[in-house]
C-alpha cells in the first residue's frame, strides 16, 4: 500500500516541476522582450549596447531567486487540499498533512492513515496532474516570438533628434566601422571592396574639419558607389528633399524632387556639355577611362535625383569664377582622390556597365554649377520683375526649393517721408499728395478684380428698408 | 480492546437505526430528527421553535423511546416555581422520624422536554438553564448531579408574545443547536392523517442496548470527542466567528455590523465544532471536512446572532447573515 507520505512528497516534486517551467517560460518571454524593447530604446538614446545586458541581468537574478523560491512558496497543506480534490478526500489527505504529532497516537489517527492509504494507492500524480501552462506563459511567449520577429524585420532604430550632432557623427563611425568588419570578414571579393570603402569612409568622418553636410555627402557617394545597398548611418536628422516637387521647372540647386532611381541614367551633371563644365583631373580621368553612356540629347539644366538613401543635401553657392571654384573643385578633388586612392580601382571589381559604375564617373562633375544659374545667382538679391520669388533667393539657391516653390511674393512700397493720419488722410501742409495705400508691382492672376464690381440689386424684402 | 474502524461502524449503525425508528413515528422532519440526535451525541442541548401542533413532543418522546433513555416533560407555565423543575425538600414522616426528603423534580431525567421554556419567569428559566449548564442543581445548599446523559430540548412558541419572558440572550447561549420546525406538506399531513387518526399506533422499539443504555450513549459522545480536526478547519472556524462578530475591522460582511448586536463567541465555535465531528462520524470519517463545519453552521450559530432594531424593521434574518459569512469567508 503506498505511504501516503509519499505520495504527498512524489506530488510536491512534480508540482514544483512545473511551476519551475513555468517561470522558466515566463521569465525567458520576459528576457526577449526587455531585449528587444532595449535595444530599439538604446539604439535611439545612442547608448552602449552593454546597458541592455543590465535589465537582463536583472531579470536573470529575478528568474533564479523565483526558481528557488518556487519549492518552498508550495505547502504541504496545499498539496493535501490538492489531493483531496483529486481524490474526493473530504480533507482526508489534509488531515494526515496538517494533524500535529501530538494527536498521532490517537487510535482514529491509525484509522485515518489507512483510509489515506488506499486512496493514496489507486492515485498517479503523473496522469492526475498533468502539466498545465499558466496563462501568464501563454501570453508572453507569442509576445516575445512577435517581438523577436520584429527585430528582424524592422529597420534600424533612427537616431533620436536629441543629442548633438558630435554624437550622432560618432556613433555614426562606430556603425560603420562595425559593418566594415562585418563586410571584411565575409568572403567575396564584392564584401571585401565594399568593407575597404566603408573603412576608408569611417576614417574620413573622423576629420574634425569636415561639416556634417560633408560628411552626409561622403556617406551617399560611397552609398551610390556600392553595388550593394547597406544601412549606413545617417548624419542629419531628416531629410529635406521629401518637401520639393517633382516638376521639372522647379528642380535646380534648391530642388527636392529627388527620388532614388536606381535605373536613372547618369547624373544630369554628366549630361552637360563637357567643355562648360570645369572638372576636377579625377573626374576627367575617371570619364576618360569610363566613358559615360550615350547622351540623350537633354540639354535642359536638370538636376537629376541621386540614389542614395536620403538626407539632406545643402547646395552650397558655386565657387566665383576662378578662385572659389579651384577651391571647391580642389576640395572635392582631394576627397575624391583620397577616397579612390583608399577605394578599389574603378577597374576592378566596377562595372562601367551598371549604373553605379557610371555614378562613380559623374560624381565630380556633380559639385559644379550650370553656367546659366551661375549668372542667375550673381545677380541675387537685387532682380527686380524677374521669376516670381528669384531676387529672394540667396547666392546658390534655386528657384522652387524649400518654403518657396510656387510663392508668389510681393513688394511693399511704403511711401516715405509723409505722415498720414489714421483715417489714412494726408497730413495738411504737407508736400505732394501720396497714396494712402500700398501697391503691389507683382503681377496680379488673371481674372483679379482691378476695377470695381457691379453693385448688386437689394432683396425686394429689403427694398422698402434700405435706401442705396 | 475493540478496533476503532468497527466502533465507527457502530455508531453509524445506531445513529441510523434510531433516526429510522423515529420516522416511523415522525412524519418528515427527517433534518430535524437528525440534528436532535447530533446535537444529543454532541453533548448539546436543543432550542426547537414552531407553532403548536407540529410533533415537537412527540418527536423528543420517540427520540427518548429510541434511545432507550428516561424523559420527563416540563410544561412552562407563568406561574411555574424553580422548585417545580428542580425539585424541593419535603418533610417526610416516617417511622417517627421526621426529616426531610428531597424529592427530585422533573429535571432529574436523561432527556427533558422544557416545553415553552418562553412562559415561565426568568427565575424559573434560570432553574433549568443551570441545570443544563452544570449538569447538577443546589437545593437548599446541597447540590445533586444529574445523570448523564443529560439532555435538554427546549420548545418556543414564535407566535406568543405577550405574556412570555424571552430567553436572555446569555441564556440562548446555552444551546448547541436552534432549530426551526416547519409546517409539513400536504403529502406529509396526509399522511400524518393516516397515522394519527386510526386505532393503530406503532410502538418506538429501544435501539439501544436495553442494559445500560446510558453509559452506552455516553460512550458514543467520547467517540464523537476522538474525531481529528485539522488545524487548517480549526483556523476556517476561527474565521467563521470572526467574521460574524459586529464591529470587526476585519470581516469581509459588512451586513455583520450593520444588522447584528451581537456575534457568536466561542461558544459557537465549539457548537460547530463537535457539530461537525459526528457529521463526520456519519460519513464513515474520523475527520471533520469542510462541509460536515457548513452543514451544521446555520443550526449553530443563528441564536447566538443577535440581530439589532434595523434587522427586525427591514425583516433582515439570522439565518441570511450567516449565509453571507459562509459564502464570503475562503476555506484557506
Amino acid at each position: 500500500m503506498a505511504s501516503p507520505s509519499a505520495l504527498i512528497e512524489r506530488t510536491t516534486r512534480r508540482l514544483v516541476q512545473q511551476k519551475r517551467v513555468n517561470i522558466v517560460g515566463f521569465f525567458l518571454s520576459l528576457m526577449v522582450l526587455t531585449a528587444v524593447c532595449c535595444h530599439f530604446l538604446f539604439s535611439f538614446l545612442l547608448l552602449s549596447p552593454v546597458w541592455v545586458l543590465l535589465p537582463l541581468v536583472a531579470l536573470s537574478g529575478l528568474l533564479i531567486h523565483r526558481l528557488v523560491r518556487a519549492r518552498h512558496a508550495l505547502r504541504r497543506e496545499d498539496v493535501a487540499a490538492l489531493l483531496d480534490e483529486k481524490t474526493a478526500g473530504q480533507e482526508r489527505f489534509l488531515t494526515y498533512a496538517t494533524l500535529p504529532l501530538a494527536q498521532e497516537d490517537t487510535p482514529f489517527f491509525s484509522l485515518l492513515q489507512r483510509q489515506v492509504a488506499r486512496k493514496a494507492a489507486v492515485f498517479d500524480p503523473a496522469r492526475e496532474i498533468p502539466f498545465t501552462v499558466e496563462r501568464r506563459v501563454l501570453l508572453a511567449l507569442p509576445a516575445a516570438v512577435l517581438s523577436a520577429v520584429l527585430l528582424l524585420l524592422l529597420p534600424p532604430a533612427p537616431v533620436g533628434p536629441f543629442f548633438s550632432p558630435q554624437r550622432v557623427e560618432e556613433n555614426a563611425g562606430v556603425r560603420l566601422e562595425r559593418l566594415a568588419r562585418e563586410l571584411l570578414a565575409q568572403e567575396g571579393v564584392e564584401a571585401q571592396a565594399a568593407g575597404a570603402q566603408l573603412l576608408a569612409l569611417a576614417e574620413e568622418l573622423k576629420n574634425p574639419a569636415l561639416s556634417p553636410q560633408d560628411k552626409q555627402r561622403l556617406i551617399e557617394e560611397v552609398q551610390q558607389r556600392l553595388q550593394v545597398k547597406l544601412p549606413l548611418p545617417q548624419l542629419l536628422p531628416f531629410d529635406l528633399r521629401l518637401f520639393a516637387s517633382d516638376s521639372d521647372n522647379t528642380q535646380g540647386p534648391g530642388a527636392s524632387g529627388d527620388r532614388p532611381h536606381a535605373g536613372d541614367a547618369p547624373l544630369a551633371k554628366a549630361d552637360r556639355p563637357q567643355e562648360h563644365q570645369p572638372q576636377s583631373p579625377s573626374a576627367a580621368a575617371g570619364k576618360a577611362q569610363h566613358p559615360g553612356p550615350p547622351q540623350e540629347g537633354n540639354t535642359q539644366p536638370s538636376f537629376q535625383p541621386r540614389p542614395s538613401g536620403g538626407g539632406v543635401r545643402f547646395n552650397f553657392p558655386p565657387p566665383q569664377s576662378g578662385t572659389t571654384q579651384e577651391q571647391t573643385g580642389g576640395e572635392s578633388t582631394g576627397q575624391q582622390t583620397s577616397l579612390d586612392r583608399d577605394a578599389a580601382p574603378q577597374g576592378q571589381g566596377v562595372d562601367p556597365q551598371r549604373p553605379g559604375g557610371q555614378q562613380s564617373q559623374g560624381q565630380g562633375a556633380e559639385r559644379q554649377q550650370q553656367p546659366g544659374l551661375q549668372r542667375e545667382q550673381q545677380g541675387a538679391g537685387t532682380t527686380v520683375g524677374g521669376a516670381p520669388g528669384e531676387r529672394f533667393l540667396r547666392p546658390g539657391e534655386r528657384p522652387g526649393g524649400f518654403l518657396t516653390k510656387d510663392a508668389q511674393f510681393v513688394k511693399i512700397r511704403v511711401p516715405a517721408g509723409q505722415g498720414t493720419t489714421s483715417g489714412g488722410k494726408p497730413t495738411p501742409g504737407r508736400g505732394n499728395p501720396t497714396p494712402k495705400t500700398p501697391y503691389s508691382n507683382a503681377p496680379l492672376k488673371s481674372g483679379a478684380p482691378d476695377r470695381p464690381q457691379p453693385q448688386q440689386p437689394i432683396p425686394l424684402e429689403y427694398r422698402a428698408i434700405l435706401q442705396p | 480492546m475493540i478496533p476503532p474502524e468497527e466502533r465507527v461502524q457502530e455508531f453509524r449503525r445506531l445513529f441510523f437505526a434510531i433516526e429510522e425508528e423515529v420516522s416511523r413515528v415522525i412524519v418528515g422532519q427527517r433534518d430535524v430528527v437528525r440534528k436532535i440526535l447530533i446535537a444529543f451525541f454532541a453533548g448539546g442541548h436543543v432550542l426547537i421553535e414552531g407553532v403548536p401542533g407540529l410533533g415537537k413532543t412527540l418527536m423528543v418522546k420517540s427520540i427518548s423511546q429510541a434511545l432507550g433513555l428516561s424523559f420527563k416533560r416540563i410544561q412552562f407555565t407563568p406561574d411555574l416555581m424553580p422548585s417545580d423543575i428542580i425539585g424541593t425538600q419535603v418533610l417526610a414522616d416516617g417511622t417517627g422520624d421526621r426529616h426531610f426528603e428531597f424529592k427530585k423534580g422533573p429535571v432529574f431525567a436523561n432527556i427533558v422536554l422544557a416545553d415553552e421554556v418562553n412562559r415561565a419567569t426568568p427565575k424559573t428559566q434560570s432553574a433549568i438553564l443551570e441545570a443544563m449548564e452544570e449538569r447538577q442543581v443546589t437545593v437548599f445548599g446541597e447540590t445533586y448531579a444529574l445523570e448523564p446523559p443529560f439532555f435538554v430540548l427546549a420548545t418556543q412558541n414564535p407566535i406568543e408574545i405577550e405574556g412570555t419572558y424571552p430567553l436572555p440572550e446569555a441564556q440562548l447561549d446555552r444551546f448547541l443547536f436552534k432549530l426551526i420546525v416547519s409546517p409539513p406538506t400536504a403529502v406529509e399531513l396526509a399522511e400524518i392523517l393516516a397515522r394519527t387518526t386510526t386505532d393503530t399506533q406503532y410502538q418506538i422499539r429501544q435501539i439501544l442496548p436495553a442494559e445500560h443504555p446510558q453509559s452506552f450513549a455516553e460512550a458514543m459522545k467520547v467517540l464523537v470527542r476522538q474525531v481529528l480536526l485539522a488545524p487548517p478547519l480549526s483556523a476556517y472556524v476561527a474565521r467563521l466567528i470572526a467574521a460574524a462578530t459586529p464591529g470587526n475591522p476585519d470581516s469581509p460582511v459588512p451586513e455583520v455590523t450593520q444588522y447584528l448586536r451581537y456575534g457568536p463567541g466561542p461558544r459557537g465555535a465549539q457548537a460547530l465544532t463537535l457539530g461537525a465531528k459526528v457529521n463526520a462520524l456519519l460519513d464513515n470519517r474520523v475527520n471533520v471536512s469542510f462541509a460536515d463545519l457548513v452543514d451544521v453552521a446555520l443550526p449553530a450559530l443563528r441564536h447566538r446572532c443577535l440581530l439589532n432594531f434595523q434587522a427586525e424593521a427591514e425583516g433582515v434574518t439570522a439565518d441570511h447573515i450567516i449565509e453571507l459569512v459562509l459564502k464570503a469567508v475562503p476555506k484557506k
